[in-house]
């Protein structure tokens, strides 16, 4: 080994056996004194030192700069759900759904490769809404009749602030009936729910709450149309299609299985409506409640009942 | 019922914070992003099948690490069977002034050199230098005496800097003998 023999200071040798404890604050106040009054007129101790850090350090830049695996979340929570059952109530369709979920993996044109593996890619983002769809509408987890809106409204399904999305969607998506709106659980993260259906296709278009640092690829090739200002992303897996995009907190997402372009009209659709009724929810403030009582008393909504063709 | 969690959503919102906790232990551990999303996806499972032995409100990320590694040992019992015998051989214990490393450490450097460290270190160093566990909970979570955390630490550290360092400089070695006597 190519070590150096150490110099012959005796404060060297004790100082230089502290070190490390030192930068863990595992010394007492007492010692610490020392080892600072040490290194102020030692530069090989504080060399020493600063190689210490400078490595913990590093090795703290590298590990921590490791990113998720794309739709691993979904994954694991379609896989949780496979094991113990849940929501595999009242399933439409024989859609192998949980197997769709389980290899979430988009496509999605353009961005990725210019993008290096530390920014979120676009994909990442999409598989939150698309797993949304697949693991909670495709899994069947909505009434057999559509509740009212008082129901909808309700604190424990979408809440007052959100459920205004519900009448938004059936007046943009004009063909489509309300299966549901709530909101659900996947992946550790809420979703404000709307389902809609025509037919026996349904649709979804979901949000959820922005974490801390997640946003959609910027840039001029980001792979995005745009539509009122919006970047709108899309992508697809298998036999599923999903368009979402970023508002100031949420992102948000139309889900289904129409074939790409037409499930992207139906996001497009969706922009100018959804970022209204979002903007006051994320400026927080209390006006969506009131409107959405004062609609409610209007009595234009009637629910109809889901009727199998 | 639409609204109310189910017990699974319940674990979610417990356990899944942590993932990427998890999978960044379980890739710098092996190495291997495939192995690693195989590995977090075993511990989630298996996590979900004790969640009922969890208490609410105790530490969470620590009882999932602790699962890590016994996933990871079932896994992979080649991982730890290499077992340091001659953990003394290794490194002298005696303390003895090393070279300056190097002034610019890259990604790939650091990557390579941890890469290199014997599985026991890198898991003791992963958890302590990075997940900042205390000495006591790595040992619980390795279920090792903490003075073998504390002896594979300082030795693993060490090791990081022996592959990190500075060859260009280690020819000075004039320079720094007796640097301090003056
Ligand atoms: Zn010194
Ligand atoms: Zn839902
Ligand atoms: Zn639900």
């Amino acid at each position: 080994m190519n070590v150096v023999k150490f110099p012959g200071n005796q404060q060297c040798v004790k100082v230089y056996g502290y070190l490390d404890s030192y930068l863990s604050n595992e010394l007492l106040v007492e010692t610490t004194h020392d080892v600072l009054r040490h290194l102020d007129s030692c530069t090989e101790c504080r060399q020493a030192l600063a190689d210490r850090q400078k490595v913990r350090d590093g090795l703290r830049r590298v590990v921590l700069a490791e990113t998720l695996p794309i739709g691993l979340e979904t994954r694991i929570s379609a896989k949780l759900r496979e094991q113990t059952g849940t929501n595999i109530r009242r399933a439409w369709f024989f859609t192998p759904w949980i197997l769709a979920a389980a290899c979430l993996m988009l496509t999605v044109a353009g961005s990725s490769m210019i993008h290096r593996q530390k920014a979120m890619a676009a994909s990442q983002i999409l598989a939150l809404g698309l797993g949304d769809h697949i693991i909670c509408a495709m899994g069947g987890h909505y009434p057999p009749t559509p509740p009212d809106m008082a129901t909808v409204a309700d604190e424990d399904n979408m809440g007052a602030k959100y459920a205004l999305l519900v009448p938004a969607a059936l007046k943009q998506l004009s063909q489509f009936q309300l299966v549901e709106g709530h909101r659900c659980h996947v992946g550790g993260r809420t979703y404000p729910h709307v389902i809609l259906r025509q037919g026996d296709m349904l649709i979804s278009l979901s949000l959820v709450e922005r974490k801390g640092g997640e946003a959609f690829p910027q840039g001029l090739w980001n792979g995005a149309t745009k539509i009122d200002g919006q970047n709108v992303f899309q992508g697809h897996q298998e036999n599923y299609s999903v368009a979402g995009f970023a508002t100031a907190k949420h992102f948000v997402f139309v889900s289904s299985a129409l074939d790409e372009q037409t499930n992207f009209d139906l996001a497009r659709r969706m922009v100018p409506a959804t970022t209204e009724i979002l903007r006051p929810i994320e400026a927080s403030l209390r006006k969506p409640v009131t409107m959405v009582l004062a609609w409610l008393a209007s009595g234009s909504f009637q629910p109809e009942a889901v009727s199998h063709r | 019922m639409l609204g109310p969690k189910t017990n699974v959503a319940d674990f979610e919102a417990v356990a899944l914070p942590h993932l990427n906790d998890i999978f960044r232990t379980a890739s710098g551990l092996l190495c291997n992003r495939t192995e690693a999303e195989d590995l977090s996806q075993d511990v989630y499972m298996h996590a979900w099948k004790s969640f009922h032995r969890f208490e609410p409100g105790t530490n969470c990320r620590a009882w999932l690490f602790k699962i890590l590694f016994h996933r990871l040992h079932h896994h992979r019992r080649k991982w730890f069977q290499l077992k340091l015998t001659k953990e003394a051989d290794l490194l002298e214990d005696t303390l003895q002034w090393e070279p300056p490393v190097k002034e610019q450490l890259s990604d790939e450097e650091i990557l390579g050199a941890l890469d290199k460290l014997p599985e026991d270190y890198r898991a003791v160093v992963l958890l302590a230098d990075v997940e900042e566990f205390s000495y006591k909970e790595v040992a619980a979570t390795l279920d090792i005496p903490m003075g073998t955390v504390m002896s594979r630490l300082s030795r693993a550290r060490r090791l990081l800097r022996e592959q990190l360092r500075d060859t260009a400089q280690s020819y000075g070695i004039g320079k720094i003998v007796g640097g301090d006597a003056s």
